[in-house]
């Protein structure tokens, strides 16, 4: 046994969980909500009126839309459910869910205030994560354009996509009056709330135990050299599943790690997290959420740890 | 009689649409009863936070009744159904489309069955879908509910906040103390905040009430933060002060004389709450106490040099167990 857990722990356990679900279900809610709405309101036709005909394009417009279109990660997965759903081509969806909780003003202006609260970095750390999260994104959502949609989704998901192209107008027809239309979009926001929570339970569940019970010193002593600094930042923020928005708080307090440390743990968290691997079960296949993880947690790596020798660089 | 019989009478949909209602209205409940009793206020940042779990309540408060409200409309939502189950009374002779395998709220479960079936196929496994559905809707509300039964709306163990490991920069709460401190003693000499760079101790002492045995009463943070604020050591060095916070063993220092005196900094909710803290040394072997317990702490200043940095430290003359206060986390 590598730690012996008290009863008071899982108690704290239970009132960890029992914050972060508190905290969680507006933006859950708000997320369903929309969802619902896309589902009964947006014509699939729309989006694809809507997106830049060359799917390149599309990708790169994609890893914007977060800055119009503000969703922490909480919120964007039954949004990203039901726009995958009703047609959205998964490069771009992929790059839009992955890139929306990091390059939005919310966050970006957290980032800037947590770090300048203790130097000069904020302005350094805030735009740092915003470039190097977009390019990651785009990237992903470039080598998702070569992916079918048969293994990466969910079979319910598919089926749903194939309803509305094999009709090419869903359930329109039966949803003619306003009426009917708000209570087809309620009652989607119903079953999608029910269904993100549940994942959404589960994977609070384990973050805050495993956030109780693991000694936060432990990575400490991995702090020194950013080869072992990276990786570890990045687990941390796996298990600690913070939300985008403030995570750059705890971040900023790790004094001993550094900057490309830091900018790995605020880039790969919103990204992939424990709690966004049940969340992203929902819409994906379990296999495609374990390479999805392991290629962003490669990627991030790489690209913080170069970001980290241009810096040490810098300061010589 | 019949007609009543069969008002009440609930398709295995609608059995199933009334589960989810229910599960909701738990998470509506919950969430409302949390922001009535103020309970809410140990969990998450009282500022926008606390009004939008309110608003998460209210909201699926009125989901659930308007889901219920519209309970029997007939129009199809993939909740335990095959695509079958549509009553618009239009024709519908390309339903074989709608559904593969059965979704049951969103819940798939893909059995393999031919796409273009008729739709005559064997519905023994109805009743495990309720039930199904039941134990996929249990995950959602029957850890919620013992978590709701069983917290104490606070950490209670000592190894918990050990294993988050204590704030080491005094800058981690530099833009609560520098607001109470340096902004209030500028405003009380009607300057610039960014000018104050001299205090004594008469400024502080505008600020910082004294207790009725005459110490400067400061919070732990305010304490923490001196420890990187030459200014205010030269000022607080060897004053009387006291300060109320949870107390717990020391563990990375080694000294057997010598406990922590910590409160909990909180960005979002508790489960991201982090220990603040400062040393408090006794003469001897510390006076008995509980872990965890809420002590007021008084005695003189120091700040020796330890591992390279300046450490608060409050050398106590007295240290006596005290009421939790109202506001226990540090938002």
């Amino acid at each position: 046994m590598l730690f012996a857990i008290e009863p008071a722990q899982i108690h704290d356990s239970l009132y960890a969980f029992l914050s972060i679900l508190l905290e969680g279900a507006f933006f859950i809610f708000i997320g369903t909500i929309i969802s619902g709405f896309i589902d009964a309101y947006l014509p699939p036709s729309l989006l694809d009126r809507m997106l830049p005909k060359n799917r390149v394009l599309a990708v790169i417009v994609g890893g914007l839309l977060g800055a119009v279109l503000p969703v922490c990660e909480c919120a964007i997965v039954p949004v990203i459910r039901r726009l995958v759903a009703k047609g959205l081509p998964l490069s771009v969806a992929i790059t839009y869910m992955l890139a929306a909780p990091i390059i939005n003003p919310v966050t970006m202006v957290s980032t800037f205030a947590a770090f300048s609260e203790r130097g000069d970095a904020g302005v350094l750390v805030a735009s740092s994560r915003a470039i190097l999260a977009y390019g990651i994104t785009v990237l992903v959502g470039l080598i998702m354009m070569k992916v079918a949609l048969e293994a990466v989704l969910r079979p319910q998901i598919q089926a749903a996509i194939q309803r509305g192209n094999g009709h090419g107008h869903e359930h329109d027809h039966s949803l003619a009056s306003g009426g009917a239309k708000l209570v087809h979009a309620l009652r989607v926001a119903q079953r999608d709330f029910t269904d993100v929570a549940m994942y959404f339970v589960v994977g609070v569940a384990l973050t805050a135990f495993l956030n109780n019970v693991i000694p936060r010193d432990w990575i400490e002593p991995l702090a020194g050299s950013d080869a072992s600094a990276i990786p570890t930042m990045m687990v941390a923020a796996f298990i600690l599943s913070l939300c985008s928005t403030s995570d750059a708080f705890v971040a900023a307090s790790l004094d001993e790690f550094s900057y490309a440390a830091k900018l790995a743990f605020l880039i790969f968290g919103p990204m992939m997290d424990l709690k966004l691997i049940f969340l992203y079960s929902s819409i994906f296949k379990p296999r495609f959420v374990l390479i999805l993880a392991i290629g962003l947690f490669i990627l991030t790596g790489v690209v913080c740890y170069q970001w980290g020798v241009f810096d040490h660089a810098a300061a010589r | 009689m019949n007609a009543i019989a069969k008002s009440v009478q609930f398709s295995r949909v609608e059995i199933c649409r009334l589960m989810g209602i229910g599960a909701m209205l738990i998470w509506a409940i919950v969430l409302i009863s949390f922001y009535v009793s103020g309970r809410i206020d140990s969990y998450i940042r009282p500022e926008y936070l606390r009004t939008s779990s309110l608003l998460a309540g209210l909201g699926l408060l009125g989901l659930s009744i308007f889901n219920l409200r519209h309970l029997r409309s007939g129009e199809a939502d993939g909740c335990c159904d095959h695509g079958h189950d549509h009553a618009h009374g239009h024709d519908h002779t390309h339903d074989h489309e709608h559904e593969h395998g059965h979704t049951c709220c969103g819940h798939d479960h893909d059995h393999g069955h031919d796409h273009h079936h008729e739709h005559d196929h064997d519905h023994s496994h109805e009743d495990t879908t309720l039930a199904g559905n039941g134990a996929l809707l249990g995950i959602m509300v029957v850890p919620l509910l013992i978590s709701v039964f069983f917290s104490q709306d606070r950490f209670l163990s000592a190894a918990t906040i050990q294993n988050k490991g204590f704030a080491e920069d005094p800058k981690a709460v530099a833009s609560r103390v520098e607001k109470e401190i340096a902004g209030a003693v500028a405003a009380s000499k009607g300057e610039d905040e960014e000018e104050i760079l001299e205090y004594t101790l008469a400024d502080l002492e505008k600020v910082v009430q004294r207790s009725p045995e005459g110490n400067l009463m400061l919070t732990v943070d305010q304490l923490f933060y001196t420890a990187g604020d030459a200014e205010l050591q030269r000022v607080l060095k060897g004053q009387s002060v006291e300060a109320i916070g949870q107390v717990i063993p020391d563990k990375d220092s080694g000294k057997k004389n010598r406990l922590r005196l910590f409160i909990l900094m909180v960005s979002c909710c508790a489960a991201d709450a982090q220990p603040v803290s400062i040393a408090i040394d006794f003469p001897g072997t510390p006076p008995e106490h509980k872990e965890m317990q809420w002590v007021k702490v008084s005695g003189t200043m120091l700040y020796p040099m330890e591992n390279g940095q300046k450490q608060a430290v409050l050398k106590a003359a007295k240290m006596e167990a005290t009421k939790e206060p109202a506001n226990d986390l540090l938002y």
